[in-house]
């Protein structure tokens, strides 16, 4: 299970979940070689120059949460060059009538997308946006990550 | 019990409560005029936890529940949230139209006219429980309109996570229950107010 803000490495048989996801994106990226795969349950885009002197909260950003989910899954045996992505959420489920300003959603969205860019990690599947909250789990035994809704069919990516 | 609730001081959390109390006792009033039936509020509760422990404490990520709530600003920022089971959402609805619930279209929870009475229940209940306090601490608190939503209660908390997330690693709010035996309803009443807005509620009081 990775909550809001958290970041988790799992291997066959463990599965990664993030649960209930509005705005917030989980990205996955994992090595299908090695059989590696870590989970980050992004709630904001960008740290700015908003993270305090304490590094304990990184993961709650895309940036630099992304790095540290690369290093992360790197550091328990993935090898840099296998790395692949999977990401769903970025939902805008409550469309609030006082701002003026991008859905967070949006947001998180296309900083995760370019946090991978950057990083040169290609994105096997994704399933973003949309007005409708999201549950994911990725199995990193055939790597194949379920997106499911309230209403609707679960989807495979 | 989160490890930052022991942060926070007895008196501090005790003022809260307080606000939350005062709020949730005009809220529960209005309900009853609405309902036609008395309407009680428990103990409230004032949590300051880490982000990622919110849902999980408010009933699970996955919890499908209804949510009408408010964004507010003014001298205070933060959210007011309805967070309803679907009967008990629905019984709301049934009694403030005083007819069954229609049809609703496909893929949504109600039809157009019920979830403006829902959202209008909400609309003067939040409003009295603001007002309440805005008669109290003598700051300027302006709701926008309610939305209202069927979802995954982590979808719908997600909105005030982000708020809180922006300034800090923890979240804070004021949960207090609505509850009515003649009515059949139960549901929660949740006051998020932002992390400069806890303060500012403090300061309004003079206990800061």
């Amino acid at each position: 299970m990775v909550n809001i803000a958290q970041m988790r490495i799992a291997r066959p048989p463990d599965q990664l979940y993030a649960l209930g996801l509005g705005s917030c994106i989980g990205v996955v990226l994992y090595d299908p070689q090695r059989k590696i795969a870590g989970m980050l349950h992004v709630l904001l885009p960008a740290s700015e120059d908003a993270l305090p002197a304490g590094q304990e909260h990184r993961t709650k950003f895309a940036d630099p949460g992304l790095l540290d989910l690369r290093e992360a899954v790197i550091r328990n045996g993935a090898l840099p060059g296998n790395l692949r992505a999977k990401m769903a959420g970025g939902a805008e489920v409550l469309a609030v009538s006082n701002g003026t300003e991008d859905s967070i959603g949006r947001r998180n969205a296309v900083e995760c997308l370019r946090m991978l860019d950057q990083m040169k990690i290609p994105i096997d599947g994704k399933d973003l946006g949309g007005k409708v909250g999201r549950s994911i789990r990725f199995d990193p035994e055939n790597n194949v990550l379920h997106v499911k809704k309230i209403i609707g069919e679960e989807r495979k990516l | 019990m989160s490890k930052t609730d022991e942060n926070m001081d007895i008196l501090k959390k005790d003022v809260f409560r307080e606000i939350a109390n005062i709020g949730a006792g005009h809220a529960s009033n209005a309900l009853s005029m609405l309902l036609e039936c008395p309407v009680k509020q428990n103990i409230p509760e004032v949590q300051l936890v880490h982000l990622e422990d919110m849902t999980e404490l408010l009933g699970g990520p996955e919890r499908i529940v209804v949510g009408v709530g408010m964004h507010i600003s003014g001298s205070i920022r933060g959210y007011l949230l309805a967070i309803l089971d679907f009967p008990q959402a629905e019984n709301i609805i049934e009694m403030v139209r005083n007819q069954p619930l229609e049809k609703a279209p496909e893929g949504l929870p109600f039809s157009p006219i019920d979830e403006s009475a829902l959202k209008e229940s909400v609309n003067i209940i939040g409003g009295s429980y603001l007002t309440a306090i805005s008669q109290m601490t003598g700051l300027e608190i302006i709701p926008t309109t309610p939305f209202a939503t069927m979802e995954m209660l982590g979808a719908i908390l997600n909105l005030a996570l982000v708020q809180a997330g922006q300034e800090s690693d923890t979240v804070m709010y004021f949960k207090s229950g609505l509850f009515s035996s003649e009515a059949g309803f139960a549901g929660d009443l949740l006051l998020i107010p932002d992390q400069q807005s806890y303060q500012i509620l403090l300061q309004s009081l003079g206990c800061l």
